[in-house]
């Protein structure tokens, strides 16, 4: 269950740890994400994503996250993106870098910032514009979690009682099962859910208490030093490059 | 005192064509009262809550909550549940949030959201868990949440179905304390079932026994001790102090048959001394 304990890391570190960058407001967050997102998608500069990458790295460090492992998970990306810029070295050495570190980045960018926000806290941003999607992002993180934790154990069991010791045939069919007994568990998941809410007073739609949406202050400097830092490479890489100095 | 709930041998058909009746004695929840229902897995206690919680609705037969069909809106405020599994009742992305779902969704203000919640959080002694995210909580640390999350709006019944199942004994001690401190300070009235015999004289002043669909025993826990064959015929096992005592009353002993260990070492010493003079 490599995925969901993927999964589960970035809610502890969005949730369990403290620093200035998980406590700046949800929305500043947001913006300075999408900003440093733009930069990197658009910046043609190898030394400048080079730079941005060592950018990133530092601000992970300084939000307390583990940068090998964020390292890691953002290589994902990357070897596919490798796969591209491989065809492209007999044109030019540049552009397969380009490849590579544009998408370690954005990798790393959004990351960054799942690690330091809630999923909660950025989705109710969607409420905004759709109720609907806000009620169905509050209630997905918590049924996505049970969910995990349901399959995880009938995994588990299922390995136990040899489901996945025989032939390839019989493999097969107890996954089948595995994953019919898991919709079916599911589905009765999702109706208790269902029945305890209504309980509580749910009828159809769910309100938010705006604790869950921080106004702007002081705490919100960090993510804009971010996204100021990564302009001002970009810059100074732009008016560089445009002197035939940077690659 | 006040009748609040009032179940007259009810007949539920559920979709998979299953028939779950509970009928013989009326099932019946005094204003204030704390009431344990007895019985074994399957025998049809927790479809006899899903009625008074006004979830499921009889096929036959009649519940009335505070004189009224459970099914009508105005008296979901209150009735509160705790569901064996808190995991599916725990809805909020963090504590704090999953209590103010229920005041958030009758309609209070902001403000009044946020003093319920805190008050609540005060009073049940769970400050430490407010910004937590409920899957990184225990056992014991959830059951408490979702206690609060259903006290929060201040009900006049709390229906907890098999709360204190598969908690360890220090979980189990805290939440009978909240729980009766919970009806000592608000009067609150609570509900519920076990198929733990040992936890009856903590928690309830009135106890229930359902077999195979019928309610057989209504009575305080002691009259309940005083005749173990109720527990045999609900496909129960009394407690190894209860089986001792009877023993010794099958015997011809004059002992009286009782969960209360202290009443009962005294019995035996008596006894033992009886026998040396």
């Amino acid at each position: 269950m490599r995925i969901s304990a993927t999964i589960y890391l970035i809610d502890h570190y969005a949730n369990n740890l403290s620093s200035p960058m998980h406590k700046a407001s949800t929305l500043s967050k947001l913006i300075s994400a999408i900003a440093a997102l733009g930069i990197t998608i658009f910046t043609n500069s190898a030394l400048a994503l080079m730079a941005e990458f060592l950018i990133i790295l530092t601000f992970i460090g300084a939000a307390k996250l583990p940068i090998s492992r964020l390292l890691s998970w953002a290589l994902y990306p990357a070897f596919f993106a490798s796969l591209f810029a491989l065809s492209q070295i007999p044109y030019s050495l540049v552009l397969p870098i380009i490849t590579i570190f544009r998408a370690i980045n954005t990798a790393l960018i959004m990351l960054f910032l799942i690690s330091t926000t809630p999923y909660p806290e950025l989705f109710s941003i969607l409420s905004t514009p759709s109720k609907t999607l806000g009620n169905v992002a509050f209630l997905t993180y918590r049924f996505f979690f049970l969910f995990i934790e349901q399959t995880g154990e009938r995994f588990t069991v299922m390995k136990a009682r040899g489901g996945l010791a025989g032939s390839w045939k019989i493999k097969i069919t107890n996954l089948a099962h595995f994953i019919g007994m898991l919709f079916v568990t599911s589905f009765e998941t999702s109706e208790n859910m269902y029945a305890a809410m209504k309980t509580r007073g749910y009828s159809g739609s769910i309100s938010y208490h705006k604790k869950l949406r921080q106004k702007f202050g002081k705490q919100d400097l960090i993510p804009i030093l971010f996204t100021l830092c990564i302009l001002a490479l970009m810059i100074i890489s732009t008016f560089f490059k445009a002197r035939g100095l940077f690659v | 005192m006040r009748e609040i709930v009032k179940v007259n041998c009810i007949k539920h058909r559920y979709a998979d064509a299953t028939e779950v009746s509970v009928c013989g004695l009326s099932f019946i929840i005094q204003e204030g009262e704390r009431v344990a229902i007895l019985g074994a897995n399957g025998s049809g206690k927790t479809t006899m809550l899903l009625h008074i919680l006004g979830i499921l609705e009889p096929t036959e037969g009649e519940v009335t909550v505070f004189g009224e069909p459970p099914t009508k809106s105005s008296l979901h405020s209150k009735v509160a549940m705790v569901f064996q599994n808190v995991d599916e009742q725990i809805i909020g992305p963090t504590v704090w949030d999953d209590i103010a779902f229920s005041p958030l969704n009758y309609g209070h203000s902001s403000d009044e959201v946020k003093s319920m919640v805190d008050k609540m959080i005060r009073e049940l002694g769970i400050q430490h868990l407010a910004n937590r995210v409920p899957h990184y909580l225990s056992g014991g640390e959830k059951k408490k949440v979702a206690i609060a999350g259903a006290v929060v709006t201040h009900p006049k019944l709390l229906i907890l179905d098999e709360a204190l199942t598969g908690l360890d004994t220090k979980s189990q001690m805290e939440t009978i304390e909240l729980l009766n401190k919970l009806n000592k300070e608000r009067g609150m009235a609570i509900a519920i079932t076990t198929h733990e015999a040992s936890i009856i004289p903590r928690v309830a002043d009135v106890v229930y026994v359902i077999s195979e669909g019928a309610i057989i025993f209504r009575g305080t826990p002691l009259e309940l001790f005083q005749k173990p064959e109720v527990f045999r015929k609900a496909g129960l096992e009394p407690s190894p102090l209860i089986e001792l005592l009877e023993a010794l009353k099958n015997k011809g002993l004059e002992v009286e048959v009782s969960d209360d260990l202290e009443k009962a070492k005294r019995q035996i010493l008596k006894l033992c001394k009886t026998d040396n003079s």
